[in-house]
């Protein structure tokens, strides 16, 4: 049991990989380094399925890579509507980065989510986005009004709202993936042999992946009503 | 694990970058070509739109052509008729004013050969009766041989 406990914490624990040396240290932490991975591996399978495109008699490749695109835009934009267009490449790379941090557990990387970091930065970057979109769609002094909006006892709401929203965005993700991550370690822990396999379908790909889509959802949302 | 710190602001960092990296890597070129596409499509459909156009007016073009063929060959088959029943009428006319001219001059020739004729037997006739008078004259002079000259008076008369 002690051992358990240990293997949990060293497991959960989200390691410093080094530090720069300015500001008294600052620490480089794992899950920032598995992004840079992520960032990697996606710019270069972005590279590789795009070299040679061709109008027509396209290859597998091609196909493959304008079907999954047309797809992801189109579902994105099914949510965010026609008026949110110029939001949709953002809102896929983040689909398309939060799906591939989530299920990155199955190659032995920690998966970036599980650091509150991660998501913080992502919440702030979609909270970020929803009132600027707000802005740019308005003007600053329609967006202002907007606050009082249906009607003004509620202004202190939906000023509460700028920081439940992306609070929410954060926890969620994070508390999914990390509740995930906890119940898969315990399995393992448990019992290392063919019960993680079943387990792992649900909590590192469906979980991962719906997750994903639920993030991208709500901040498409939230843009879609803003500028509207 | 809870820890916040400086890597929020790397990750946003990243965040931007991988935006960047995944618009320049993966929506510029697929979006590129895919209006590459659209723009090949619309090219052909307006090819088609004009080929199409381009058609019609050649057929309306010809339709025409031929319709004023029909019209003159039409004409020309009057004019050539008119033409045709024209000459005939100046054939016919020319000929019946020929004929009628010859007919003329048959009646003129046989009038003229008629009056030659009787001018001919006039002449005769008094070549006739001066030559009988002279023998008349003569006979007197031989009453004896009136008789004889009487019978050959009749002889001759008869030849003639």
């Amino acid at each position: 049991m002690e051992k358990l406990a240990a293997n949990l914490l060293e497991e959960l624990n989200c390691e410093t990989v080094f530090t720069i040396p300015v500001f008294g240290g600052i620490g480089v932490s794992e899950s920032t380094v598995v992004t840079w991975v992520i960032m990697a591996v996606l710019t270069l399978l972005a590279w590789l399925m795009t070299r040679n495109l061709k109008v027509d008699h396209i290859s597998k490749r091609q196909a493959a890579i304008e079907s999954a695109v047309l797809w992801l835009n189109g579902f994105v934009e099914g949510m965010i509507g026609e008026k949110g267009k110029q939001y949709v490449p953002y809102l896929v790379t983040v689909l398309v980065y939060i799906g591939f941090s989530n299920v990155i557990g199955l190659f032995g990387f920690k998966p970036p989510t599980k650091d509150m970091n991660v998501t913080v930065a992502l919440a702030l970057m979609s909270i970020i986005l929803i009132e600027a979109s707000g802005i740019r769609e308005k003007g600053a002094k329609k967006w202002l009004k907007s606050f009082a909006e249906p009607v003004a006892i509620i202004t202190p709401i939906n000023i509460m709202e700028i920081v439940i929203r992306p609070l929410s965005l954060c926890m969620r993700l994070f508390g999914n993936v990390l509740g995930a991550f906890v119940i898969m370690e315990l399995i393992k822990q448990l019992i290392p042999i063919g019960v993680p396999l079943v387990f792992s379908f649900y909590f590192d790909i469906f979980d991962g992946l719906i997750q994903a889509y639920v993030f991208v959802f709500l901040t498409s949302l939230f843009i879609k009503e803003a500028i509207e | 694990m809870l820890r916040l710190d400086w890597n929020i602001l790397f990750n946003i960092i990243n965040l931007i970058i991988l935006y960047l990296l995944m618009k320049r890597f993966l929506f510029k070129p697929v979006n590129a070509i895919l209006e590459k596409r659209q723009q090949a499509a619309d090219a052909q459909f307006a090819e088609a739109d004009r080929q199409k156009a381009e058609a019609k007016e050649s057929q309306e073009h010809y339709d025409a052509l031929v319709r004023g063929a029909e019209d003159e060959k039409k004409r020309i088959v009057a004019e050539a008729r008119q033409e045709a029943s024209a000459e005939y009428g100046r054939i016919v006319s020319e000929a019946k004013d020929k004929a009628d001219g010859i007919v003329e001059k048959a009646k003129t020739d046989a009038e003229n050969e008629k009056a030659a004729a009787m001018q001919q037997a006039d002449a005769a006739v008094r070549d006739m009766v001066v030559t009988a008078a002279a023998r008349m004259v003569a006979m007197k002079d031989a009453k004896e041989s009136d008789r004889a000259l009487y019978d050959k008076f009749l002889a001759e008369t008869k030849e003639a």
